[in-house]
């Protein structure tokens, strides 16, 4: 290669390099009027945390990869069905989410390096249920099973439903129970179900991280026989006469639509799930009551057709339609782990008269809850 | 018979049935205005692919009625520019912000009201210095001149 032709490619290689940040910065200063994002790095500590962060915020940024990375993820899509290191797309139109995925092939937590070290999940949520038992109320966890656990069917052909993919968090709940706390098994019903009646209405929707709004049903059944167990029928207060009417429910995907796979509604069409929605004694539908006996605390398994449509139709509501009586709730997305215990240690009011707090959070958020696993002190 | 008589006679009857849902309707939610500098943003913002939140941050009140003071805001998916929030949030959440800085100036419509407007996950990593500070909610964002 003669010289002139090494020395045009070596300038069209750095060019590459140097184009893509030259470009960034003058965007930043002419079009979008701040300052020059790559100087934050001057403004920190220059820790790894710091700079680990300052790199994310640098490829979040980035103009050139913004309008590039649709293209990309078209490409990747239809040339190899990929959806990204967040999702996996599987079989007959299904797609997991990667983190369930990985908590599922991950160790036990106690065994992993954590993000939050100190937070053990188990001495958390011992600690939770002791402050509770001082105020007279009682905790029930309930790890809610992800959709590999119970339905893996689609994920690789050969596996099916068994307890032994939920192998970690049976573990821990073992854990728990040893530590005298009451956790409540969805997991060897839900298995069952799936397992032998695969005729029944699925439990999980294909292409998104939640329940059908059948197995919101079968769990507010399953759960509502523990709750009474634990409670006493005659605790359970208010009285009310709530019924429930079946309606279907068209639902975008959620884990297409993390993937920002451009255009997935057309790949993963909205699914119809039916849903039992929960009306009071005028018609009118399910709504909370602070004065229950009950509170829930959850997360997007609790919310979803509860708040989301068809509404008064997700796991509080039935849990209320089969125990007769509405329940008070705090829900936060993602949060079940830390936030949801914030929200309520700011409105300890809500605390008033309860015997009994229903905790159910995502199994995955073991390992991968938002904001980890922080202990909370109630009366602060 | 209707007569257009006894049509405009009913008039004020009817005016008084609908008055409440017309009062429930339009009931506003108070505002605040405030020029205040970014003064902490205390960790990471958590990734909102899957789960909308909104982030809590520390400003600094310069000028107007809560001058000097310090507050708390919480900032719906503080990742993502305010003109780009593309979800059912964008008719609350507003504004030409583009990014989050320290030490930028801010112009912020705020609500003290955060719960009706976002009932979702709040990431408020100043819970464990200070729980009982009122966490405000911003509805708009703007960079402030003279930053």
């Amino acid at each position: 290669m003669s010289r002139a032709c090494c020395k045009t490619f070596a300038f069209i290689f750095l060019g590459i390099i140097f184009a893509v940040p030259l470009f960034q910065g003058v965007w930043e200063k002419a079009v979008e009027g701040e300052s020059l994002r790559v100087l934050g790095v001057f403004r920190k500590v220059p820790s790894e945390a710091n700079l680990r962060s300052f790199e994310k915020e640098l490829e979040e940024s980035c103009k050139v990869a913004d309008w590039l990375r649709p293209a990309y993820r078209q490409l990747r899509w239809l040339l190899m069905r990929d959806l990204g290191d967040k999702a996996v797309a599987a079989a007959d139109g299904w797609a997991y989410y990667g983190p369930n995925i990985r908590y599922l092939g991950e160790g036990y937590f106690k065994t992993l390096k954590s993000e939050n070290p100190g937070e053990d999940p188990a001495a958390t949520i011992a600690d939770f249920a002791a402050q509770l038992r001082r105020r007279g109320i009682v905790l029930l966890v309930v790890p809610v099973p992800s959709k590999p656990s119970i339905a893996p069917e689609h994920l690789r052909r050969g596996l099916v439903p068994s307890l032994d993919l939920s192998v970690h968090t049976r573990r821990f709940m073992d854990e728990l129970r040893g530590q005298g706390v009451d956790v409540f098994d969805l997991f060897t019903p839900l298995v069952r179900e799936q397992r032998e009646h695969p005729d029944r209405p699925r439990l999980y929707l294909a292409a998104d991280t939640h329940w059908t709004g059948d197995g919101v049903r079968l769990a507010a059944t399953l759960l509502a026989e523990r709750v009474r167990a634990m409670v006493g029928a005659d605790e359970i207060l208010p009285r009310r006469n709530f019924r429930r009417e079946t309606v279907t429910v068209s639902r975008r995907p959620d884990i297409p639509r993390m993937s920002r796979l451009p255009g997935e509604a057309g790949a993963f069409p909205p699914e119809k799930t039916t849903a039992y929605r929960v009306l009071d004694e005028e018609g009118e539908p399910y709504a909370d009551s602070d004065e229950s006996r009950i509170l829930l605390l959850g997360d997007s398994f609790s919310r979803i057709y509860q708040t989301d449509e068809p509404e008064a139709a997700g796991l509080i509501a039935n849990l209320a339609y089969e125990l007769q009586t509405p329940l008070a709730s705090i829900v936060n997305d993602g949060g079940a782990s830390t936030l949801v215990r914030q929200e309520l240690a700011r409105n300890l009011e809500i605390l008033q008269d309860k015997r009994i707090v229903i905790w159910a959070f995502a199994e995955r958020d073991l390992r991968f809850g938002m904001k980890g696993w922080a202990k909370i002190a109630l009366d602060e | 018979m209707f007569t257009l008589r006894t049509m405009r006679s009913l008039l004020p009857a009817l005016a008084l049935l609908l008055c409440p849902l017309v009062v429930e309707a339009k009931k506003p939610i108070a505002t605040i205005d405030v020029t205040a500098r970014l003064v902490k943003i205390p960790g990471k913002f958590p990734a909102d692919d899957l789960y909308d939140y909104a982030y809590v941050m520390q400003y600094q009140v310069e000028g107007g009625a809560m001058d000097k003071q310090t507050i708390l805001v919480a900032h719906y998916k503080p990742r993502r520019p305010r003109a780009e929030i593309g979800d059912d949030m964008q008719k609350v959440v507003g504004g030409s912000l583009k990014r989050f800085e320290e030490g930028a100036l801010h112009r912020l419509t705020l609500t003290a009201s955060m719960r009706e407007v976002w009932k979702g996950a709040v990431v408020d990593e100043f819970f464990d210095t200070d729980r009982k500070s009122k966490r405000y909610f911003c509805l708009k964002a703007d960079l402030a001149e003279g930053k």
